[in-house]
């Protein structure tokens, strides 16, 4: 009896250690890859090919090159003027509607909801031939703003759909005592409903953000032009030239520029982000 | 009165919004969809120079060997790397929610980090870190224990670059899904365990009877958002071919995007329909795989 017993408990250690092995061998993984390429940053391209990371010093000079050389420090300056523009956008259209659709009846609340679920579930690249057909034909393209206008339609569906469950879960009674008091409904909702509702509207502008930072197609798209690209599309252009340049060292300079500030939002964020993630949570 | 007032706000507060969604996506939505009956010159030919061709465009396509090629491509990711993905992430969230580790929303938070990375970062890192054959992660670590001919192997090569993305792509994928199995699973009363522990269930019992019956929910949810990925994949095809789209890696939105946009090294047709009918029959895959996850899971469940 104690001898099976004594098993069980052994079997049982040995599954726990697996457990343990396996979730750090993957961990271990991602890290050295994230490791190794911020390494390969700071190192020369001859480094990177001898196998000796480092070997002739931390030089950062692959970030001055990238940024003063291969434009990267514009294509920095547009992918933050994409992201922030379409979410504070996604938020002034998104976060009203969103309100009225979740708290005042005027008939249309359930159809409307119904169609941005549904919206949701039609892939992004259906809206993109015939809005470059349109913006060719108004001398849009390789323009701003239709670029951030394709990111806001793409992303309103999940944004309204996303709020809308904020707004509901807020009690009744704020309302109530603003009209009482006399509140006009547009100051009730700035004033009241719009601060009450931020914990969702953050996080789905953390959403948005992430998601139109990585955005890669519909870019490639409409701001093929340089000085417009974004730097998902500045990293495939370089990895394109590489024929030409073999400069390893700079594209993963380049690779950590990309990755640094979603990761920087991750860290003091992921809390919030991985308790938020059900169906749906980033499209990309 | 008041209520008319607050039916006004309404309509003030959704307008802006529905405009937009209207203008800059039902319309276009549609707008592809009857251009996928069209042959249309080029992209942006106005309505009424439009030539309608019925069904051609999707016949062309199906009688196309390099758009078959890319169907074929994305359903073996689809299918394969859908069972990588999902027997990893299942075991991985059932790991990380019933057993008491410490350290659990540490091994969470970093296996879903790359899913916040751009993919052209990631497929990046792939192809000029890990598969690289010359200071690539794995050709050293099989110089490290002694394994010259794994080491050996070009990755990036034409014979493996389909195999090398479809394991890139769903590795890469594992800590979205795993986090929406958690998720799901810690919704799961402890109770439940507990008494069919007491009945003498074993563990393989408890995870197929219990786990995945009640997180059925989030299953159904997960195929189809992978259904939606897997099929418009473009991204991972086009960092590791980045020059011409090869055919063993090619993908439907990457012989749309060639054939529309791009400098057509392969695809020669100069006909936007036919990009119309590759969207519509991508979407028409999602609405299918949504569609067929209801029909079988709810014939399973009763």
């Amino acid at each position: 009896m104690l001898n099976r017993l004594g098993k069980k408990i052994i079997i049982d250690k040995f599954f726990f250690i697996m457990k343990y092995i396996i979730m750090s061998t993957w961990c271990l993984l991602i890290f050295i890859c994230i490791g190794w390429i911020f390494l390969a940053s700071l190192s020369t391209t001859s480094d990177i090919f001898d196998g000796k990371l480092l070997n002739s010093g931390v030089n950062f000079k692959n970030y001055y090159k990238a940024f003063v050389n291969n434009r990267v420090g514009i294509y920095f300056l547009n992918s933050i003027i994409y992201s922030s523009v379409s979410v504070i956008g996604l938020v002034l259209l998104c976060s009203p509607a969103a309100y009225a659709i979740a708290r005042i009846d005027f008939k249309l609340n359930d159809i409307l909801k119904r169609i941005f679920v549904l919206a949701m579930g039609v892939p992004g690249i259906m809206i993109v031939i015939p809005l470059f057909g349109i913006a060719a034909t108004l001398k849009l393209i390789n323009n701003r703003f239709i670029l951030i206008l394709v990111y806001i339609a793409m992303h309103i569906p999940f944004t309204i759909f996303f709020l809308i469950s904020f707004f509901k879960n807020i009690p009744h009674t704020f309302e109530e005592a603003a009209t009482i008091d006399g509140c006009s409904p547009f100051r009730a909702f700035w004033n009241i409903m719009f601060p009450l509702a931020s914990p969702g509207i953050v996080t789905v502008s953390i959403f948005n953000f992430i998601s139109i930072w990585n955005e890669y197609f519909t870019a490639l798209i409409f701001a093929s032009k340089t000085n417009l690209r974004p730097l998902s599309i500045g990293l495939f252009s370089m990895i394109q030239s590489m024929k030409y340049t073999n400069d390893f060292s700079g594209m993963f300079a380049t690779v950590i520029i990309v990755l640094l500030p979603t990761i920087f939002i991750y860290i003091i964020l992921s809390k919030k982000i991985i308790s938020n993630i059900t169906a749906g949570g980033i499209n990309e | 009165m008041y209520k008319k007032y607050r039916k006004i706000t309404a309509i003030i507060f959704v307008f802006p919004a529905l405009i937009v969604f209207l203008i800059a996506f039902l319309y276009p939505v549609f707008r592809t969809g009857i251009m996928s009956l069209f042959y249309v010159e080029t992209i942006s030919d106005s309505i009424f120079n439009w030539k309608f061709v019925g069904i051609d465009n999707f016949v062309f396509l199906f009688k196309s060997n390099l758009f078959l090629k890319s169907l074929k491509n994305v359903f073996i990711i689809w299918l394969i790397g859908g069972l990588i993905v999902f027997s990893i992430s299942l075991s991985f969230a059932s790991i990380l929610t019933f057993s008491n580790m410490k350290l659990k929303s540490f091994f969470k938070t970093l296996i879903y980090l790359p899913n916040i990375i751009s993919s052209v970062a990631l497929a990046t890192m792939w192809i000029y870190y890990f598969y690289q054959p010359d200071y690539g992660f794995l050709k050293s670590f099989f110089t490290l224990v002694g394994l010259p001919q794994l080491a050996n192997i070009k990755w990036a090569s034409p014979d493996y670059i389909f195999m090398s993305m479809l394991i890139a792509y769903s590795f890469s994928n594992v800590g979205y899904f795993m986090v929406m199995f958690c998720a799901s699973m810690e919704s799961i009363p402890s109770a439940l365990y507990d008494s069919a522990s007491i009945d003498g269930a074993n563990s393989f019992d408890k995870f197929f009877k219990i786990t995945i019956p009640l997180i059925l929910n989030a299953i159904k949810s997960a195929i189809v958002i992978w259904s939606i990925e897997a099929f418009g994949m473009f991204v991972w095809s086009q960092i590791f071919s980045p020059l011409d789209p090869e055919p063993g890696t090619i993908t439907p939105k990457i012989y749309m995007y060639f054939q529309l946009f791009g400098s057509n090294l392969i695809v020669s047709e100069r006909n936007a329909g036919l990009g119309a009918s590759i969207c519509v029959i991508l979407s028409v895959i999602a609405l299918f795989s949504f569609l067929l996850v209801n029909l079988f899971f709810r014939d399973n469940n009763k």
